[in-house]
């Protein structure tokens, strides 16, 4: 009996001891960044900061919100982000709500070859010539319209608006209600959580994802924050650096206010949409 | 009257399937190209046949088996590493009954998931940077030489694995979480009442009670293992360890976009593609032969 609370008690403390270790992991890289953002260019460059900064300056802060690379890359980043994420949305629900209907011939087919890209891609190659015959590169729809659906999404939503029990609809449409009326009214309503989840998968991909840009974005008036980003960091050896960096700020400074300017949005959503994403996750992993 | 009154329902689907088709299913049949000597100017019509040139070239090029290397020792080892990570984590996580604190700490661990690669990488710069990283500092003020971690090829393979693991192990208890509240609470009841310790609790109730979920995300991770993240890679790599990161889809952009060796590497992108396939189906068989999971 002793034993078993002794090691009750262990198991107890190294659960704690892992969960505080892995905790810190993940919060003392910001609080670095932090310092590194906030000090001057000396103690910088003689690897003086350490976790708290030194000589206070807000200099590599000002210059990086204060940059014109940066806050265009950021209305484009913004408004792609919010355009894509409503399109993506609709475009996976319409999607997702047909295909979940068993009833719908075809439906089990048209799943089937949603499933199947997932599994099985073009590569790279042969999905930019077709964003390029299409006449998209260069483009601010580049950003919108190729990676627009997730099938890994639908599969989500498909399973979930299948969950939905199947007396609200029939009473509605002997109500004569259309599947339209019944998918904005009955459905979309109960799938709150879901849809949350979803919208919060399409943002974020759209926020950090700059592979696709990238490749079909040439011109820099469409460049999004995380290509701003990219070059800053590969920057160190290059001359691109010459473009952003101002003489009196560190590169490390410049790139820590960078990343607090990108991550900034993300943090200030991310506890309003917290609930929702563990919930709607839960639900998606469980039913799918 | 049924057909007709599904006729909406065709409507809804109709953008949705035109999308796969023209961004996955056509990509497909540009796959071709990787069958001829492509040049953009000709099209696809226009461009001569050649049939398996590019893969017998393929083949025979010595540096298709260092990148298929790095390929799947990347991806394996963030699999060897990695897979374990989350199902502690979450193992420790159903211990703690504070909410508070057990909300807290979820709060943190899955921010990393949610910032892009080029962060990661700037914020492991400022850790393991040779001229200004934290770490190096530190090494310095004890009188050891600098390491270069970010910049040699004995030790970015490990750089890959530990950001990896970072970005993604707080993220990946998720779905495990899901699966332990789900289990039973009077199996632990009853296995406290016939003296089973808290090890064995967990090791034959709340292991078993997530296998699924793990059988599931083993699966997944399968098909990865020739695909990798490359967008990591894309961003920390720099020449002095192409030999050793390198991979299918790093190399698949360089050479293909960058000197438009676009039939070449289409081939390249084509071998991935099959394998990952392959490797994905066969553990699907695999995991339903041996315990019926499978994800079709």
């Amino acid at each position: 009996m002793v034993i078993r609370d002794r090691q009750e008690t262990v198991v107890t403390v190294v659960s704690y001891a892992i969960l505080l270790l892995m905790t810190l992991l993940c919060i003392l890289p910001f609080v670095r960044l932090l310092a590194m953002s906030f000090s001057s260019e000396g103690f910088v460059q003689a690897g003086q900061v350490l976790l708290w900064p030194k000589g206070f300056t807000t200099g590599a802060v000002q210059f990086v919100f204060g940059s014109f690379a940066f806050q265009r890359a950021f209305w484009i980043t913004a408004s792609a982000t919010l355009a894509f994420t409503a399109l993506a949305l609709v475009m996976t629900v319409l999607t997702a709500y047909p295909l979940s209907r068993r009833y719908l011939k075809g439906a089990r087919f048209f799943s089937l070859m949603i499933v199947f890209t997932m599994l099985f891609n073009g590569g790279i190659i042969p999905t930019y010539l077709v964003v390029r015959t299409l006449g998209l590169l260069d483009t601010f729809w580049a950003l919108l319209i190729p990676h627009m659906i997730s099938a890994f999404n639908v599969i989500i939503l498909m399973s979930f608006f299948r969950s939905v029990p199947q007396d609200f609809e029939e009473s509605a449409k002997l109500d004569g209600a259309s599947n339209w009326k019944v998918l904005l009214h009955i459905i979309v309503p109960l799938s709150k959580p879901v849809l949350a989840t979803i919208t919060l998968f399409y943002a974020v991909f759209r926020w950090n994802s700059w592979f696709d840009v990238l490749m079909y974005v040439n011109s820099s008036h469409l460049y999004t924050l995380q290509i701003v980003l990219k070059n800053l960091i590969n920057s160190s050896n290059g001359s691109i650096m010459t473009v952003y960096v101002a003489h009196e700020h560190a590169l490390l400074s410049v790139q820590g206010a960078a990343v607090l300017f990108t991550i900034l949005p993300i943090l200030i959503v991310y506890p309003f949409l917290q609930k929702y994403f563990v919930k709607g996750v839960f639900i998606g992993g469980i039913k799918g | 009257m049924k057909t007709l009154r599904n006729l909406d329902l065709y409507v809804m689907l109709t953008p949705g399937i035109l999308f796969f088709l023209i961004f996955s299913y056509f990509p497909m049949v540009w796959i071709f190209i990787a069958f001829q000597d492509f040049k953009i100017g000709q099209g696809l019509a226009g461009s001569a046949f050649v049939g398996f040139k590019h893969f017998a070239a393929l083949f025979q090029d010595e540096y298709f088996y260092v990148i298929l290397r790095n390929t799947v020792l990347i991806s394996s080892l963030k699999l060897l590493f990695g897979f374990p990570v989350p199902i502690v984590l979450a193992l420790a996580m159903n211990e703690i009954r504070q909410r508070f604190v057990l909300r807290t700490i979820q709060s943190v661990i899955y921010l990393p998931h949610f910032l892009s690669w080029a962060v990661v990488a700037t914020l492991m710069i400022s850790i393991f940077s040779f001229d200004n990283g934290i770490l190096n500092d530190f090494l310095k003020m004890l009188g050891f030489e600098p390491i270069a971690f970010l910049s040699d090829a004995s030790s970015f393979r490990t750089m890959l694995v530990l950001s990896d693991i970072w970005k993604g192990a707080g993220w990946g208890t998720i779905l495990y979480l899901a699966a332990l509240t789900g289990i039973d609470q009077h199996l632990y009841e009853a296995a406290r009442i016939d003296g089973a310790s808290k090890l064995r609790q967990m090791w034959h109730i709340s292991l078993p009670g997530i296998q699924t979920t793990m059988t599931l995300l083993l699966i997944l991770s399968m098909g990865s293992l020739v695909t990798g993240d490359f967008e990591q890679i894309l961003l920390m790599y720099s020449p002095a360890v192409y030999n050793v990161a390198d991979v299918i889809q790093t190399y698949v952009y360089r050479i293909g976009l960058g000197q438009l060796r676009l039939s070449y590497t289409t081939a390249v992108g084509l071998f991935q593609s099959v394998v990952s396939f392959l490797l994905v189906y066969l553990a699907n068989r695999t995991a339903r032969k041996l315990g019926g999971d499978s994800i079709w």
